[in-house]
């Protein structure tokens, strides 16, 4: 140890006294005291030049400790322009370490820099230049750039190179500067300097270049590039080169990088490259030092960089497998990282080194850890994930860092959704995890899950919905975490009493296990939240007969202390009275044309009241002004005169319809202020309190808001959502978030696609009421999914039939069964709607069609009669109205030539009916029958795909049907 | 290319200090004492490198890290720059003080921060390695530390 002999023994105190201190606080002491010796010492006159440089170095130590010293900088830049070399360089250094680069005494060093640059001694020069590139600003740029040009031709290579980089700052700062073509030939000449220590400066310089964008500009010095990278690795450079007798490695790392970011995505310059870097890689990998594997991860990481090339990557990937297995753990994740880079290329030659891989997360260093499982998370894939989940899980129960296990849980839950291969195994490995990640369980968790559940329920239908209610079941007779059972409580309320409403055996048995489960230990009050809400749920199925358990135990809560169980089992209390009450409604006939006013109206028109002709109005409404019976009036109102009281407008009729409809006493229909805000048009429901209230958990749309409370939670039942958005979840109803794409999905949906094609114009006459009321019901239903359901004849539409009941409620939808015009349409459903899934068997529909005349009829019906239309001038509260008022709705979705607004227009044209509203990519259009003068409303909205998705709302059926095989014939 | 050059005592304190970014005091003092924690997860047998998740530089930095004697080096660098390259800089970083103070050690770099700064210097200039060749730089020092006993 060379001790500062030449230090004064003040230094040594001050350096000794800090070092034994315990606080910050004597710490702080010491160095105040030590400052203001300073401050009066610095103001002294004719101090020897040792002191100072003492001083200097005291006011440095006291910067780095964290403290100001800013009294210190003008000494420093005195010192600068001392004569002798040792105080020039501290003065230097000073300036660079305490002054920032708009520090306003920059500018009395300018005059210094300008002359110590043009020194004929080396080391002034170097030490300014030094200077020049950590302190260089906008403000003096231009001053130096001058001088410091002229040393890129100076004698000393070290001069050179250092110009080079301050060159490469002032660029930076100020582009004026040096013009851009100066600056190309000033690192080109950079690079054909004799001296390597300059040539390896220069490559910085087009390294930046490069990273900035310029990579089209020096394409053409691939070849120089790769001929040097040749003649370095070849020790065609002097020995000195060497480091540990490998040719340069610092050079050829800079080479590497320069190559990989000229030959990405292009194969020609790529190709210029593959050799060398071949012959690179082998050299790199023939050492056996750490310098020597740099320059093999940064090939590997050239050669995932550039145009892709099969032996290299094999190549690479074998290099890096070695990496894994070294007891380094520097080695190890260099490896993973340059796996992780191969691996965004091609799987391929990574998945053989995969168990190599796995071992990596045993290690005991965090950084390696995480390292593996990112890359573990990117190179699984279907064929692999079992083994890799397995592993993942294996290390979920035995580590025992929590950080770690976060990482792990999500990671897994992540692969499961993507990568599993059937839903069996889905579902298993996602209750492992549950299991033992329970810690890990939090809302957003859940309901993602959730949501995947319900989507794959809705996609597959029952099979998936009794397949996932026999494994939790299952779970249900073993002990659970809250948190499992509040998944197991929420799988058998929603899926399990879908699946089994008709079935009081299996109802009955999942009610007892549920009840069970309320007596066990559990960790918090918000299961038991759960708990209800499930039985709730299961209550509300059809064939539910245990009334008398649920009233008692929702009674027994009643007197819950937590609030929000109280509040659930006050609310599920009341339902159960209800869902006693409905069992018997499947029985209740709603007439919706009131017959049973018949023979009262029967009696009024005998005394001369006038009769009711509700096609008068629609002509009315359909025609507008054209008409000349004096009608009602559908143009509206000036506001002021108005009064924005809407109702009226319609005298008694409008009156009639609010009170069908008491929650929403104006006119609730999907348009309002801000726009378009429901896909389906006519809601004659009160709308579902979306986030589902009360207490903490999500679900559960008990709303309180008077005596819609019954109804709303009765639909967020029925509609199998309760728990979820369920508006999100109908908007959102994407392909993209189905985890679990089953094998045969694709195939399923391109037959019904061409189902639909073939058959839609049948199928389309039998949505009649029946259909459509089902429909309605299930607000959740995309209409691409009507197919699917319909299939399954009768399992999967149970759902619906809870839903048929809350429609009951509401009164208005035509009902199943009917008058005597419709039977015929009713029977041939079922048989028609078969060419769906059994399209390859005709017959049965032929034969169905020889015996069932009427269905034949109305098949023929689009292509014999010629209808034709004419515009409706209404406007948006109209067609509102008068949607409300006919409920012959046909939805289809088609796959069209419809792609833009302008088709659309074209469509409607061809109708020749006209557009009331365009929002969007929804456009709402109406128009009447030239003869009947019926009215027909559509609602269609297109997307940029080609799907188009048409509502017609036709007084005469006949038209809705006319309309969409006219759109059918020319327009799909 | 470099960001942060460190060099911290095994009692925490700074030795030396380089930033080559702007970055303003007050921050430099944040990363520092960052950095600082993040030496206790350093082992003799643990990974040198580690990812800056937590931003302490930034987030796409990666910051490396070498325990000598009672020093720790420490270096934040860009994407760009190989791990495996700097950890061989800072071997040369160490070889070279050894031959320029004769068996280094922490009062060296303490009662010499010229010699010291002048060293890195040769060797990064603005975050950028120029030069990894031991002679070169020791030959270049070598003249200085002539020049300066002689005048």
């Amino acid at each position: 140890m060379s001790s500062g002999s030449h230090l004064s023994k003040e230094l040594h105190d001050l350096i000794k006294s800090i070092g034994e201190t315990r606080s910050k606080q004597e710490e702080d002491k010491i160095i105040i005291k030590e400052v203001q010796q300073l401050k009066t010492k610095l103001n002294e006159k004719n101090m020897p030049q040792k002191k100072v440089r003492e001083m200097l170095i005291k006011a440095i130590y006291i910067e780095m400790l964290g403290h100001d010293a800013s009294f210190v900088h003008i000494n420093a830049i005195h010192l600068t322009q001392s004569k002798s070399l040792a105080l020039k360089r501290l003065g230097y250094l000073c300036c660079s370490l305490f002054l920032d680069n708009d520090s306003e005494l920059l500018i009395l060093l300018v005059a210094t820099l300008q002359k110590d640059l043009t020194s004929t001694n080396v080391h002034i020069v170097v030490n300014a230049l030094t200077a020049v590139g950590k302190l260089i600003s906008k403000t003096f740029v231009n001053a130096l750039t001058e001088p410091v040009l002229k040393l890129l031709t100076h004698s000393t290579d070290i001069v050179r190179k250092k110009a080079l980089m301050v060159m490469q700052i002032i660029r930076q700062l100020n582009q004026d500067c040096i013009a851009e073509q100066d600056y190309d030939d000033r690192i080109r000449r950079g690079i054909q300097d004799k001296e390597p220590s300059v040539m390896g400066a220069a490559f910085n310089l087009y390294h930046e270049e490069l990273k900035k964008g310029a990579v089209n500009k020096f394409k053409p010095l691939t070849g120089t590039f790769v001929s040097m990278l040749k003649q370095i690795i070849e020790h065609k450079l002097h020995k000195d080169y060497d480091y540990h007798r490998f040719p340069a490695p610092w050079l050829q790392i800079k080479l590497l990088q320069i190559l990989t970011l000229l030959g990405a995505n292009d194969l020609k310059v790529s190709e210029q490259i593959y050799e060398v870097l071949g012959t690179t890689l082998r050299r790199a990998d023939d050492t056996t030092i750490n310098i020597g594997y740099a320059v093999t991860y940064q090939c590997v990481k050239c050669i995932s960089g550039i145009y892709p090339q099969q032996s290299l990557l094999e190549q690479a990937a074998n290099s890096v497998s070695r990496f894994l297995k070294s007891e380094n753990n520097n080695l190890k994740y260099l490896g993973i990282n340059a796996l992780t880079q191969i691996v965004s290329i091609s799987q391929k030659y990574v998945l053989e080194h995969q168990m190599t891989i796995v071992d990596c997360l045993e290690s005991n260093d965090d950084t390696l850890k995480k390292e593996t499982l990112e890359l573990l998370y990117k190179m699984t894939n279907e064929q692999n994930c079992e083994v890799i989940i397995q592993k993942l899980i294996h290390f979920l129960k035995t580590s025992s860092d929590s950080n770690f296990k976060k990482d792990l849980f999500v990671k897994i839950s992540l692969l499961n959704e993507k990568h599993a291969p059937t839903q069996e195994w889905f579902i298993k490995t996602a209750n492992t995890l549950f299991e033992y990640g329970s810690e890990f369980i939090d809302n957003d968790v859940r309901n993602n899950f959730f949501k995947l559940l319900i989507d794959n329920f809705n996609d597959i239908g029952s099979e998936f919905g009794v397949f996932i209610t026999e494994i939790y079941s299952e779970l249900l007779k073993n002990d659970l975490q809250d948190n499992i059972l509040k998944i197991v409580c929420w799988v058998i309320g929603e899926i399990g009493s879908q699946i089994y409403d008709q079935d009081p055996n299996k109802l009955n048995e999942l009610t007892q296990l549920i009840i069970l489960k309320l007596d066990s230990q559990l960790e918090s009050e918000t299961t038991i939240s759960w708990i209800l809400t499930c039985l709730a749920k299961l209550q509300s199925a059809r064939a539910f007969q245990m009334f008398d358990q649920t009233r008692a135990i929702f009674q027994k809560y009643m007197q819950s202390k937590n609030l929000d169980c109280q509040q659930r089992a006050i609310d599920f209390y009341t339902l159960a009275k209800f869902n006693a009450a409905l069992k018997g409604s499947q029985f209740i006939t709603v007439d919706p044309k009131m017959q049973f006013l018949d023979a009262y109206v029967q009696q009024e028109r005998q005394r001369g009241a006038q009769p009711y002709n509700p096609s008068l109005q629609v002509k009315a409404a359909a025609l507008g002004s054209a008409t000349e019976a004096p009608s009602l009036n559908f143009i509206p109102y000036s506001d002021t005169k108005y009064g924005g009281n809407k109702t009226g407008t319609f005298g008694t009729e409008e009156n009639k319809l609010t009170t069908q409809n008491p929650s929403a006493p104006t006119i609730a229909g999907p348009w309002d202020d801000t726009g378009y805000n429901q896909k389906q048009p006519p809601p004659p429901k009160p709308t579902i309190a979306t986030p589902m209230s009360i207490g903490s958990t999500t679900g559960i749309g008990s709303n309180s808001s008077g005596q819609t409370t019954t109804k709303t939670t009765m639909q967020s039942m029925g509609s199998g959502q309760m728990g979820l958005n369920t508006n999100q979840s109908q908007s959102t109803y994407v392909p993209s978030v189905r985890p679990l794409p089953p094998k045969e999905d694709p195939n399923l949906k391109e037959k019904q696609k061409l189902a639909n094609q073939l058959f839609a114009p049948i199928s389309q006459t039998q949505q009649q009421p029946s259909q459509s009321t089902q429909k309605k019901g299930i607000t959740t239903m995309a209409a691409s999914k009507q197919m699917n359901s319909n299939i399954n004849t009768n399992q999967p539409q149970q759902p619906k039939q809870t839903a048929q009941v809350l429609n009951l409620l509401e009164i208005d939808e035509p009902l199943p069964i009917q008058s005597s015009q419709q039977p015929i349409i009713g029977t041939s459903q079922g048989y028609v709607q078969q060419p769906q899934i059994i399209n390859q068997k005709p017959i049965i529909a032929q034969q169905q069609q020889l015996w069932s005349q009427p269905t034949a009829q109305i098949q023929s019906i689009p292509q014999q009669q010629i209808k034709s239309y004419i515009p409706a001038n209404i406007n948006v509260d109209q067609y509102e109205q008068l949607w409300e008022r006919n409920q012959n709705i046909k939805e289809i979705t088609l796959q069209s030539k419809i792609k833009s607004e302008q088709d659309f227009r074209k469509m409607i044209q061809t109708i020749n009916i006209n557009i009331i509203e365009v929002i969007d990519q929804e456009i709402i259009c109406a128009g009447a029958n030239a003869e009947s003068k019926s009215c027909v409303l559509l609602y269609g909205s297109y997307s940029l795909n080609g799907s188009l998705e048409l509502k017609i709302n036709s007084t005469d059926p006949k038209d809705a049907e006319y309309i969409l095989a006219l759109i059918k014939r020319q327009f799909c | 290319m470099i960001k942060v050059f460190l060099i911290v005592s095994s009692s925490g304190k700074i030795r030396i200090r380089r930033f080559y970014d702007e970055v303003e005091f007050a921050r430099q003092q944040q990363i520092e004492q960052k950095l600082i924690v993040l030496t206790s997860k350093l082992s003799p047998n643990s990974c040198n490198f580690f990812k800056d998740l937590d931003g302490i530089y930034d987030k796409k930095c990666k910051i490396v890290m070498r325990f000598f004697g009672t020093l720790y080096f420490i270096a934040v660098i860009d994407e760009d720059e190989s791990e495996l390259g700097v950890l061989d800089l800072i071997q040369n970083i160490v070889d070279l003080m050894d031959k320029i103070f004769d068996n280094a050690c922490e009062l060296d770099v303490l009662y010499h921060p010229d010699k010291m700064n002048a060293l890195i210097d040769e060797i990064i200039v603005a975050g950028i390695v120029v030069e990894t060749n031991i002679m070169d730089i020791q030959e270049a020092l070598k003249q200085q530390e002539t020049q300066i006993k002689n005048k």
